[in-house]
């Protein structure tokens, strides 16, 4: 464990470890006639906000700019868009992952 | 509404009795949390919830959310620069009153509010429009006079700013179609201030959510 190679294998488990404390496993949802994510588990920054997350579902979605994206917790809650998800996993987050459910609707208004 | 308190199916209004269940139930949660609802019955007219909130205006002096954010020390240190300070604290801080009604024209619980400096000055339409959450600003942008307006309070007769209910059905469908599949129950008036709350500024934290109880639609 000495060798070279050793020593990489240890940093990177190291790397993955600590990784394993920044990042949570998101599920996302879609809710009645909003397009389905062809990736729906995602690996995110305890950090990221949920307006953060809202606006790269909306970008990966190709939504028009019309088109106003919800995010919902719990199936039933919208969080705050400066909520962090992080403290969303602590919440609510169960085996190990944090589902959350999104939804496209008109322009407000 | 029948007596389990399921909604009709293929609507997503909410009858009067219903939002005020919502509302108790709301407030029961507001009093553990110490989050600072209340209820107002006027007699002869309907009942709303209110809260009062205090914050800095957003592009004032005041860096942060929380008033008293500064420690002691620092404090004598403000009040030592110019007089001109104290002036201009009085004019960034802004007082917000919500205030959660039922619209029984459209069916739906309606989100009230009134801005004003603590010099008793109503912030101006335009001064609110500015404070909307930006990420908002551009979702209200295309016809934002109709979303956000300044209307006679139903029940106070005074003037105060509205977020038109005219959507509330169709971003709360979504959400209870799924509920109503799955015959899971939830409180109408905590999932849609939880979307439209954020809009002007308003926090309702994500524990209202998960307290189980018997007076949910």
């Amino acid at each position: 464990m000495h060798s070279f190679a050793g020593r990489c294998i240890c940093l990177v488990r190291c790397l993955s470890i600590l990784f394993f404390h920044f990042l949570v496993d998101v599920l996302l949802k879609a809710v009645g006639d909003t397009p389905i994510m062809k990736t729906k588990k995602w690996a995110v920054e305890k950090g990221r906000t949920v307006q953060s997350l809202s606006q790269f579902i909306s970008r990966f979605l190709k939504l028009e700019p019309g088109e106003q994206l919800f995010i919902y917790v719990n199936q039933s809650f919208a969080p705050s868009p400066d909520q962090e998800v992080g403290v969303l996993f602590e919440c609510f987050g169960s085996d190990g992952k944090l589902v959350l459910h999104y939804c496209k609707s008109q322009a407000w208004g | 509404m029948s007596d389990d308190g399921v909604l009709d199916p293929g609507h997503f209004h909410l009858d009067e009795k219903s939002f005020r269940f919502c509302c108790q139930s709301f407030l029961q949660h507001s009093d553990l949390l110490s989050d600072g609802w209340s209820w107002t019955e006027v007699k002869g007219s309907e009942g709303f919830m209110k809260k009062t909130v205090l914050r800095p205006r957003r592009n004032s002096p005041l860096k942060t959310e929380a008033l008293d954010f500064m420690t002691e020390e620092e404090k004598v240190e403000e009040e030592e620069e110019e007089d001109a300070q104290v002036e201009c604290e009085k004019q960034d801080v802004v007082v917000y009153e919500y205030h959660v009604l039922y619209s029984s024209s459209y069916q739906v619980p309606v989100l009230y509010f009134t801005a004003s400096t603590l010099d008793g000055r109503l912030l101006s339409l335009e001064e609110v429009w500015n404070s909307v959450h930006p990420d908002c600003r551009t979702q209200l942008l295309n016809e934002p006079w109709n979303t956000l307006t300044q209307q006679e309070h139903p029940v106070l007769g005074q003037p105060f700013f509205m977020l038109h209910p005219c959507r509330t059905e169709e971003f709360m469908q979504p959400i209870l179609e799924t509920a109503r599949r799955e015959k899971r129950r939830i409180n109408y008036v905590v999932t849609w201030l939880s979307v439209v709350g954020p809009m002007v500024r308003l926090v309702v934290p994500v524990s209202y959510c998960t307290v189980p109880d018997q007076n949910r639609v």
